[in-house]
């Protein structure tokens, strides 16, 4: 039966963003439980790289900048080159983030999540009714601009969350593996 | 202002609201707020559409920088001898610069001056990055000032008067520069 509640672009756009929504949801705990997204090993590089400071206190500034710039980045490639800047400087900040290849690993784990995100993107827009494109297609829009429009919108939207979600998962796991709950874990 | 807005904005407006809006529009004071509200309503300017469409592809931007740096001998081989500085100077001016003239002028004055004293390599790397320049332009702006319907540089529309193609064009110059010095930036300390 056709979903008659859909009937303007900004309808459509609500129905394929909770789409969005959904799928991002449904793959943020993956990062932490899957081993191959490396969560915990970076957390624990990063926790080598950035140190203690003078008072013996984890220097935690640099991830939570990295958290800070993740939250409010509006492309993915903000996050990106913000990682590859920190990575380029000739300072000791620079040196940091390139301790072991520290800065490397989290460069090419985030493409990775990136490009799996764009994985997934396709498959939302592959389950687009027509119905729905119709409704999201603009006026004086062809059909193949309409598509190519919401395939930019889609793929932007995934590429950003996955690895603003990815990016907050770190930070947490950083913040606790530096912190004095972790040292009393046992085992720890 | 807003109950107006919320009136016109009714789906399927009674006869009494369409009344009102008709009565309304007809008045003395309709064609200045009209005016006002078309004026600063956002939503179907060129500047924000531009925008947007530099958001949704600033990823394919991205994507071009680094590919040009890592495929073309000249920015693959300049990129390790050039200095971090420069790339952060870039940047810089990239951001600063009023016009792409300007901009252009900076780069080109920069191989002109390593070409000058000998340093062909880095002059290449200059003197590459400015054809890059003209086929991001080509590739990327040129399309997006159709697709945005940005007015032409000579157009006396007052409305568009503060953007039109230049701007556009310096906007998406700017990205392909930001991501640009950023990737080359991050390849001479991993590669350098």
């Amino acid at each position: 039966m056709p979903n008659t509640s859909i009937r303007t672009a900004d309808d459509a756009r609500q129905v394929i963003q909770r789409r969005i929504d959904e799928d991002v949801d449904g793959r943020s705990d993956a990062y932490i439980l899957y081993d191959n997204y490396q969560v915990k090993p970076l957390a624990r590089a990063a926790s080598d790289c950035f140190g203690t400071d003078s008072n013996g206190r984890p220097n935690r500034t640099q991830m939570r900048k990295l958290e800070r710039v993740a939250l409010s980045a509006s492309t993915y490639s903000e996050i990106l080159n913000y990682v590859k800047s920190q990575a380029g400087r000739d300072t000791r900040t620079g040196e940091e983030w390139r301790h072991r290849g520290f800065a490397y690993d989290l460069h090419n784990q985030l493409e990775d999540v990136r490009s799996e995100a764009e994985g997934r993107a396709e498959k939302i827009l592959d389950g687009i009714e027509r119905a729905l494109l119709k409704v999201y297609q603009q006026e004086d829009e062809s059909k193949s601009d309409a598509e190519k429009r919401l395939s930019n919108w889609v793929r932007h939207e995934m590429r950003l969350r996955c690895v603003q979600r990815y990016v907050g998962h770190l930070a947490a796991e950083y913040a606790y593996f530096v912190s004095d709950a972790y040292a009393d874990t046992p085992g720890a | 202002m807003p109950s107006v807005c919320a009136r016109i904005s009714v789906r399927d407006p009674s006869p009494i609201q369409v009344f009102a809006i008709n009565a309304f529009a007809v008045s003395p004071i309709a064609f200045p707020i009209l005016d006002l509200m078309s004026v600063s309503s956002t939503r179907s300017q060129p500047e924000t559409r531009f925008r947007s469409w530099l958001r949704l592809h600033d990823q394919d931007l991205a994507d071009r920088a680094k590919e040009d740096i890592e495929s073309t001998d000249e920015l693959s081989s300049g990129v390790l001898k050039v200095s971090t500085s420069q790339f952060r100077a870039l940047h810089n001016t990239a951001k600063m610069c009023a016009t792409l003239t300007d901009l252009r002028r900076f780069i080109r004055k920069r191989g002109e001056r390593r070409r000058a004293s000998g340093q062909s390599s880095k002059a290449d790397y200059w003197d590459t990055l400015l054809s890059k320049l003209s086929s991001v332009q080509d590739d990327f702006a040129d399309p997006a000032v159709q697709a945005c319907d940005v007015p032409a540089a000579d157009s006396d529309s007052i409305r568009h008067k503060t953007f039109d193609e230049r701007t556009a064009h310096l906007l998406a110059v700017r990205r392909y520069i930001e991501h640009f010095a950023t990737h080359c930036q991050y390849v001479s300390q991993r590669d350098g």
